[in-house]
């Protein structure tokens, strides 16, 4: 950046500038990562001392009692199963079938190009609204099903346009010398542009595996009365309404009579944890990947 | 392809033409009779011919529909009404059959006479005919099951409509390959057009469905046969004339202008401070951190929500009692005149960070020539901000304000999941109020047309912002 020209700065504004800059992004750290260590510290802590004292920087009493009950009694582990399958199948069909289209798409010179790439960008922009999807999804059967997770986001337009855009910037002879050696484009496109993509394959791997992890509206609105299809977030989802913490409420009572103590409080903080946990984990090793991505969309835009 | 296999080609395709062309004189629909699960016994009717033995118009097809279900349910009661109603679905099933029938003649006659391989016009009929069919059918399906009306009957397509789609099919793939570029880029269409096709079903194909909003569409009727709403935009007039409207419109505009408004500048500050670090591993640190927010769900940001502003129990609640602020817990989440602070800050939590990833790449492309002359002229760091790093990155900051405010009738995550009754006054936007209306209260007419509203409006917006940033820049922003 500009760094010999900082270098330069010395003098008292300018170690008040740089003490009021760190002051600043520190409070932006906190900011951002005090939410979710409060919510590990409190779900680490047990039920009943929560509801005598609050907590602010450490675990009250530690324990992890609220991780068992909601893996024994709430049963936990199927949704986990969903969520992790959905993700994995999700980014596996979605990276491969968006890079096919996108490596199609890159070629300029494909017989009305001028149609078929607004014809993919114009759904970004353009839905036809919940009810009508809604009415579609369950006239192809799709309610109350697994697929509705995967079908409808086979390709992802905005990183097929991303997808594109690297493609555009291989060298194009790459493509016709593997031309002259008598590989067709299907070959080319396995052989040769796939390991060539694999930067922008794992940037958008990301973002539709982060997509996929954290999306609830489809389970909400197309697998409601599939209880065994729920995935997390769904769950989590379900005890923020005020209808269906009942439910949790029976389950609490019932463990009541087996001596465990939990609210629903405790309860909903560990899904919570539960939930978030993956991405934490993931996010070091994906986040070199993620600005070069958006940076590449930055640009075409 | 070589000539003489592009002949062949063209030749195959009319046949198979041809073929589909009869195909719609056999069998297409599979009536049959279904108790406890169980195919009792079946019938197959044509479209368009010649039911019970003789040439006969499009209407008798339908005649021999009920023929068979009165003769299988002795006891069933065909009324007046659906007797009319055949009637009448016998002339738009006549001009329907010449509109599909004479596209794929003229496909035919135009590839025998073209000696210059073009295509498209082919291409176009071909696609008019089987759409208009396939549409015909169902249209036609919806139309038996609402007058016959018993439920043990199960319309289906038949052999021959598969026939038909499958004739057609293939011989757009032969017709479209006989261009030369096509037959060249063979490959390529053959990875494409699975995802055009499925493209066309999922994001296209629903758009059929806006005929709702012109309609009074409940869960079990049906689609077709329910009569056109009069006037026919009653359910828009509706809209506009409910208390709600004025309320779903303000919400809208004023948290998403409140969160955009702020969300650019905090953005461009936290990437100024960030680029002034000096500290590289301090910096990334901080940047590290501040993304993170982005990858969280809405769903555990609910729940944080929930967490922290909760009255009961709630860390931030405590906290002010604690400090002696508040003398009772304060309802966040339950009172409507906390919302907008609520949302728009849960809002700017989640983004800043991550918007502010392009501004920092911004800044760091500035030229470093001009800081070395602004330095020259003895301005300070604070003067080289104003007058060297603002002007530099003003470019991209008008450009993503621009494209922003294309989106400033949308947000549904933050508002379904924070947002509830008790708040309703504030928390109920466009997208959520689709959702109340269409899923809640079953008015799937309604929702509709207020989710067309937005849509159309929406895409109003972002025509102008594209304009107004092409104006402004040069750059277009839908591609």
């Amino acid at each position: 950046m500009k760094k010999h020209a900082l270098r330069r700065h010395t003098g008292f504004h300018n170690v008040l500038l740089d003490g009021f800059i760190v002051l600043c992004l520190l409070l932006v750290v906190l900011l951002s990562i005090y939410p979710l260590y409060y919510v590990l510290i409190a779900s680490l802590t047990h039920a009943s001392v929560l509801n005598v004292r609050p907590i602010y920087l450490l675990p009250g009493e530690l324990t992890l009692a609220n991780y068992q009950i909601i893996f024994d009694t709430l049963n936990l582990f199927n949704p986990l199963m969903i969520s992790l399958a959905r993700t994995v199948l999700g980014v596996l069909v979605t990276v491969l079938c968006t890079s096919m289209v996108g490596y199609v798409l890159s070629h300029r010179d494909l017989k009305g190009a001028r149609f078929w790439v607004p014809f993919f960008v114009f759904t970004m922009y353009f839905n036809a609204g919940i009810i009508p999807t809604f009415l579609l999804v369950d006239g192809l059967g799709l309610t109350n099903s697994f697929w509705v997770y995967i079908l409808p986001s086979v390709v992802s337009v905005y990183e097929m346009i991303l997808v594109k855009a690297y493609i555009q910037n291989i060298p194009a002879s790459m493509e016709e010398s593997a031309k002259i050696d008598g590989a067709n484009e299907v070959q080319i496109f396995f052989r040769l542009m796939l390991p060539l993509m694999l930067p922008i394959l794992a940037t958008i791997a990301i973002f539709i595996g982060v997509t996929q992890w954290n999306a609830w509206y489809d389970t909400y609105l197309y697998n409601y009365n599939s209880l065994h299809l729920w995935t997390l977030q769904m769950h989590l989802k379900d005890m923020l309404d005020q209808a269906s913490s009942i439910r949790v409420t029976s389950t609490l009572d019932a463990l009541k009579m087996s001596n465990r103590q939990a609210t629903p409080l405790t309860l909903r903080l560990s899904i919570t944890v539960v939930t978030t946990v993956p991405i934490i984990l993931i996010y070091p090793f994906f986040q070199r990947y993620f600005i070069s991505g958006i940076m590449l969309g930055a640009v075409k835009e | 392809m070589k000539v003489a296999n592009a002949h062949k080609a063209r030749l195959l395709a009319l046949v198979l033409t041809g073929i589909g062309l009869i195909s719609l004189f056999l069998p297409g629909i599979r009536l049959s009779n279904i108790r406890r699960g169980q195919e009792q016994s079946s019938v197959q009717i044509s479209l368009f011919s010649l039911a019970r033995g003789q040439v006969a118009l499009p209407t008798d097809a339908y005649t021999s529909l009920f023929d068979y279900a009165k003769q299988e349910v002795p006891g069933v009661t065909i009324t007046e009404d659906s007797l009319r109603l055949s009637d009448a679905s016998a002339l738009p099933g006549r001009i329907l059959f010449a509109a599909c029938a004479l596209p794929l003649m003229g496909a035919m006659l135009h590839l025998l006479l073209d000696k210059k391989r073009r295509t498209g016009l082919p291409i176009a009929l071909l696609l008019l005919s089987a759409f208009v069919t396939v549409s015909f059918v169902f249209a036609y399906i919806n139309i038996a099951m609402i007058a016959t009306n018993v439920r043990q009957f199960q319309l289906r397509p038949a052999y021959s409509f598969y026939i038909f789609l499958l004739s057609v099919i293939l011989s757009l793939v032969l017709v479209a390959l006989t261009d030369r570029t096509v037959y060249r880029q063979r490959y390529l269409f053959g990875m494409l057009m699975p995802f055009a096709v499925w493209l066309f079903v999922f994001a296209y194909f629903p758009m059929f469905g806006w005929v709702l909003a012109f309609k009074n569409y409940g869960p079990s009727d049906s689609i077709f046969l329910l009569p056109f709403l009069s006037p026919l935009y009653k359910n828009f007039a509706d809209f506009i004339s409910s208390p709600d409207f004025l309320l779903v419109i303000r919400n809208t505009l004023t948290l998403n202008l409140l969160f955009l408004g702020l969300l650019t500048p905090l953005a461009v500050l936290l990437a100024l401070m960030l680029a002034e670090t000096r500290s590289a591993r301090f910096r990334k640190m901080v940047q590290t951190v501040s993304y993170l927010p982005h990858f969280i769900s809405w769903v555990v940001v609910a729940s944080l929500v929930q967490t922290f502003f909760s009255m009961d129990g709630g860390i931030v609640n405590t906290l002010l009692a604690n400090l002696g602020l508040s003398d009772r817990p304060l309802g966040f989440l339950q009172e409507s005149r906390y919302f907008p602070a609520l949302i728009t800050g849960v809002q700017l939590w989640k983004s800043v960070g991550w918007e502010s990833i392009i501004y920092l790449a911004a800044i760091s492309s500035v030229n470093p020539d001009l800081y070395e002359a602004a330095m020259i002229d003895g301005a300070s760091r604070l003067q080289q901000i104003a007058y060297v790093t603002l002007p530099a990155i003003l470019p991209i900051v008008g450009i993503i304000i621009i494209m922003n405010t294309g989106w400033i009738l949308s947000g549904f995550d933050p508002y379904f999941l924070i947002g509830s009754s008790t708040n309703r006054d504030w928390s109920i936007v466009l997208d959520t109020y689709t959702f109340q209306m269409g899923v809640g209260k079953l008015r799937y007419g309604y929702a509709t047309a207020v989710g067309m509203f937005k849509t159309l409006l929406g895409l109003g917006l972002l025509v102008i912002a594209n304009r107004v940033a092409r104006k402004f820049s040069g750059i277009e922003l839908l591609r």
